[in-house]
């Protein structure tokens, strides 16, 4: 491929290349020429720089996403990547078991690495399905849940998938805590971050100057909306979170949203 | 890890092309939403256009990236390119009616509240201004001393940090005692005087500060040029620019 085009502009290669050094910080790496003349030319850095907002947006999402689209596949790895999963997973149980079962601690490591760590030996590794492959893992959490479910199995798959739950969501993080002045959000219960169990009622709630007609969403870990309630007051209650895992919640009017703010509910 | 995975897309372009494109439904999803966030295909649905995009691919555009592709960057990036391209090219026959007005997400009260969708799309535009910066690394350093010097915003250690020099510690002294705090009370010409006549021992040669602003002015003009687009979907202008550089400089310092 040439350096530039008919056109006297830098050419795909140069112009990938050039954003893609970027994003890693080697552009001394590139030749002088390309330097000079992104330096001189209005049009290619004004392709460079959409193509490199649109590779560090792609960056941002691929690190929350594990697998290559979320879609069902089988994936082979080589052992000492599987190992090296196998640990990452037991690893993860093993804190998520502590962390929501502080009496059982004193209970052997190895017992329950045993436990979980059973669900790796086959050769290939099959990654959690869902159709949104921009979300960050698989809340297989029923987005309309109902409270009859059954309890999460303890089937050692199981166990990936409860960590999953936990993956936040890029798009949500950014807006956590975040109010607007115009609506002037006091007194916002839950604070962010809190912890529920599962047949625990949870409320939400919230104090403004004007009272006025108010939606509640809740979202799971994916973005997927579990419940969307409007509301004539300052509260709302509800047990139907039973499925641990990340939850993000938002207060909106008909203009704007008010409020974003996330819970986690333990197992 | 990285390594392989790129192996393995190029295995997928060249025996499995669907499963390349099924794999990466996701880069595709987000060059499409970066249009769609940009005020283009407003009558189109989200998943159409990824649809249309997805048929241009398996009808032609794979076959292109198999003669073309040749290794020299990932192949996402590349494949990236090709579908922006090819947004680029739906977008042209479409444009905008009327351009966004940045003033939605931007104001010149420092401690106006945005609500968190202003929020985020605050946070790409100055992404999009920090590649602005990042892709000239030859004049990176003054551009960055000029553009907060027009919009008057304080300079601090590390902006003078690579020009310090026993040869320049008079410049520098004046620089730092009269543009390290606020100094809104100061002509353009006076701040860009003190810039110019470090660059003046620096480079050796003549600079004016007068020189210096239109150098100044022309670099703000391009920004602006990238910023709105082509076809334009935003309409900055030199005092709405300035004010995105305020954000910018407290996010990116």
């Amino acid at each position: 491929m040439n350096t530039f085009d008919n056109h006297n502009h830098l050419g795909t290669e140069f112009i990938t290349r050039y954003a893609e050094a970027m994003l890693s910080g080697k552009l001394d790496n590139l030749p002088n020429t390309v330097l000079d003349h992104v330096e001189s030319c209005e049009m290619c850095h004004a392709e460079i720089v959409e193509l490199f907002s649109i590779l560090s947006q792609i960056e941002t999402q691929s690190q929350s996403v594990s697998g290559d689209g979320g879609k069902s596949r089988i994936i082979n790895l080589k052992p000492i990547y599987r190992l090296a999963l196998v640990a990452a997973v037991t690893a993860l149980a093993i804190f998520f078991y502590f962390r929501d079962n502080p009496n059982l601690q004193h209970q052997s490591v190895q017992e329950i690495a045993a436990d979980t760590s059973s669900a790796a030996n086959d050769n290939t590794l099959e990654i959690a399905e869902e159709n949104t492959s921009q979300k960050p893992a698989p809340n297989t959490g029923n987005p309309l849940p109902d409270q009859e479910n059954p309890p999460i199995s303890n089937e050692p798959e199981q166990d990936q998938l409860y960590a999953a739950n936990f993956s936040p969501s890029d798009d949500y993080e950014a807006l956590i805590g975040t109010t607007v002045r115009s609506a002037a959000v006091t007194d916002i219960a839950p604070k962010a971050g809190s912890h529920f169990n599962r047949q625990e009622i949870i409320t939400f709630s919230w104090d403004l100057e004007k009272s006025d007609l108010f939606y509640v969403t809740i979202l799971n870990n994916r973005e997927e909306i579990i419940i969307r309630q409007e509301i004539n007051g300052s509260e709302f209650s509800t047990s139907k979170l039973t499925t641990p895992g990340l939850y993000y919640w938002k207060l909106e009017n008909d203009a704007e949203i008010l409020y974003v703010g996330k819970i986690l509910i333990d197992q | 890890m990285e390594k392989e995975k790129n192996e393995q897309e190029l295995q997928w372009l060249h025996h499995q092309p669907e499963r390349l494109i099924e794999a990466y439904q996701p880069v595709i999803e987000i060059i499409v939403s970066s249009f769609f966030k940009k005020g283009f295909f407003n009558s189109k649905d989200k998943m159409d256009l990824v649809q249309e995009i997805n048929l241009q691919l398996l009808e032609s555009k794979i076959e292109k990236i198999k003669a073309h592709f040749n290794n020299s960057v990932k192949l996402r990036t590349y494949f990236s390119k090709v579908v922006y391209n090819t947004c680029l090219e739906i977008a042209r026959k479409n444009p905008p009616k009327s351009p966004d007005d940045p003033g939605n997400i931007l104001s010149n009260t420092p401690d106006n509240y945005r609500n968190p969708m202003q929020e985020l799309a605050l946070k790409e535009e100055t992404l999009r201004l920090h590649g602005c910066l990042l892709a000239l690394p030859k004049s990176r350093l003054k551009a960055t001393l000029c553009l907060k010097a027009i919009a008057k915003i304080p300079f601090d250690q590390q902006d003078i940090q690579f020009l310090q020099s026993p040869k320049t510690e008079p410049e520098i002294l004046s620089i730092k005692e009269n543009l390290f705090a606020n100094y809104s009370h100061l002509q353009l010409k006076e701040v860009f005087g003190l810039i110019a006549d470090l660059y003046k021992k620096i480079e050796g040669k003549s600079t004016e500060g007068d020189s210096l602003r239109k150098w100044t002015n022309q670099l703000l003009d391009r920004f602006i040029y990238i910023m709105n687009g082509n076809p334009p979907h935003a309409a900055y202008s030199r005092e709405t620019m300035k004010t995105l550089l305020q954000y910018y400089f407290a996010e990116y310092g």
